[in-house]
């Protein structure tokens, strides 16, 4: 972890970074995996993961530091049936659990999980703006303590900045605009499986390198993670040349 | 207002499994749809996959839909074109606001001379499975409050159109395990869709469609099916 100090430039350049990102026609999951990246980088935490709504009380996954799909599906579990996240979901309020096995009683299956990876620690922040509380930003630490009150402050500010991001504060977030983003952006991230399912599969490689892949071509190519994503997977020779891409760089 | 899922699920898919009545199928979903949401109507396109030209079906819940349906493929514009080729919702609470007009200057027109005030257009489809177009409209001005019922009965035509692929045998009797919803947030259920559908050479809706039919068929759990499938443990074959 960085001191406060040194950290300054690095946190600079991640706001900068994700405002970037930000510009017309930015491409929204690309946005949530860097920012779940600069989370692990900046503050003192192992993993971290953004969940969504889906405007009907349900949550997705929409990015995480890594996409493992181990990691994957602690996220997942969350979503689907109970874990700091739902809770701070349910109450778009910060939820932290030290200490996991102290909160088995709670949240049995997802201790467990995780557990089984390492973590001890867990912190939960909203993405909220104003009544909507849109999502949560996850953070997994192995260390059995707290991240301190500035962490927290400087993971709020970042989830913050997603939320805006999402919500593109424009048109001061009309309820219907919100519904269309979430929608759209869950949506692309499902698109985005597909296509890793396509490429692990012709590539003959993991779907966490298919994820890599898929992200290297978008970025060199400058394309969009989901525009280049449903070109692969309705189109074998789009597929085909980013495993040919990714071929002639390794 | 609530929306009991399961039973909405249940009763659409009653209505695409039914053989006979088969012709109109989109019209009888249009006025199941309706009857569960405050709306004046509701329209359906569907969509053809891999054939974004294909011919449309089309199905409303009463004549106006019909005709809404008609002008925005007639003319090429509409919130419902908008809401299919940008995959998300396009949702329309008045259609004379200046940036509706600006956005879809043709349909608003027809819109305004036959008295329909909002629409509200969802996308029936699964990541890059594109089944269709939901089109609710009202008569008077004003947001859908009731947006999460709304999403709700999206949810529930998209499966029960899906399922028409995977019940279309003989002996097809839908189960309630084939209205669950929960795989659609699952990562491996789509990874391994697009997987079959890159091994197979097929369309990722087949693929999604075989991966459901096997579950179905063999009473397990369309998860277990799928990491299955990505790890090699199981083969389906054309």
């Amino acid at each position: 972890m960085s001191t406060p100090t040194t950290r300054e430039p690095a946190l600079t350049t991640a706001f900068i970074d994700i405002a970037d990102t930000m510009v017309v026609g930015y491409d929204l999951i690309d946005m949530a995996h860097r920012l779940a990246g600069h989370c692990v980088r900046l503050l003192d935490v192992a993993a971290a993961g953004l969940l969504l709504t889906d405007g009907q009380g349900n949550l997705g996954v929409l990015a995480s530091s890594n996409e493992q799909a181990q990691l994957m599906e602690l996220f997942q579990l969350q979503a689907d049936h109970e874990g700091p996240c739902l809770d701070c979901f349910h109450t778009g309020s910060p939820v932290t659990a030290v200490d996991l096995p102290r909160w088995r009683e709670r949240w049995p299956g997802f201790v467990s999980l995780a557990e089984e990876q390492g973590f001890r620690t867990v912190h939960a922040l909203p993405m909220r703006l104003r009544e909507h509380t849109i999502g949560t930003l996850n953070l997994f630490r192995t260390g059995v303590s707290s991240l301190s009150a500035e962490d927290l402050r400087l993971g709020q500010a970042l989830a913050d900045v997603a939320t805006i991001a999402i919500l593109q504060e424009r048109a001061l977030a009309r309820s219907e605009v919100v519904v269309e983003q979430l929608q759209g952006t869950l949506n692309s991230r499902v698109i985005i499986e597909q296509a890793k399912g396509v490429l692990s599969t012709s590539g003959h490689m993991s779907t966490d390198e298919a994820f890599t892949v898929l992200r290297g071509y978008a970025r060199s190519h400058n394309h969009r993670l989901a525009e280049l994503a449903r070109a692969v997977v309705a189109d074998a020779d789009q597929a085909r040349q980013v495993l040919l891409f990714v071929g002639t760089r390794s | 207002m609530a929306v009991d899922r399961m039973r909405l699920a249940g009763a659409l898919a009653e209505i695409v499994t039914d053989f006979p009545g088969r012709a109109d199928i989109p019209g009888k979903l249009c006025r199941a749809c309706h009857a569960a949401l405050p709306v004046d109507g509701v329209g359906l396109s569907l969509m053809t996959e891999g054939q974004p030209d294909g011919r449309l079906l089309l199905g409303a819940s009463d004549e106006q839909g019909v005709r809404i349906e008609e002008w925005q493929f007639g003319l090429g514009e509409g919130p419902c074109v908008s809401a299919f080729v940008a995959g998300r919702p396009v949702l329309v609470p008045d259609l004379q606001a200046r940036e509706a007009c600006l956005r879809w200057p043709m349909f608003t027109r027809e819109a305004a001379s036959a008295g329909v005030a909002a629409v509200f257009a969802f996308p029936l489809q699964v990541g890059v499975i594109g089944i269709g177009v939901m089109d609710c409209y009202r008569s008077r001005v004003g947001p859908l409050a009731e947006i999460a019922e709304a999403l709700a009965v999206v949810d529930a035509v998209t499966v029960a159109l899906l399922n028409v692929e995977i019940t279309s045998g003989e002996d097809a009797v839908p189960e309630v395990a084939l209205f669950d919803l929960s795989w659609r947030t699952h990562a491996v259920v789509h990874q391994a869709t697009g997987a079959l559908s890159a091994e197979l050479g097929i369309l990722v809706g087949e693929a999604l469609a075989r991966l459901r039919a096997y579950a179905f068929r063999y009473s397990r759990p369309l998860d277990e099916v799928a990491a299955d499938v990505l790890s090699g443990r199981l083969h389906l074959t054309r």
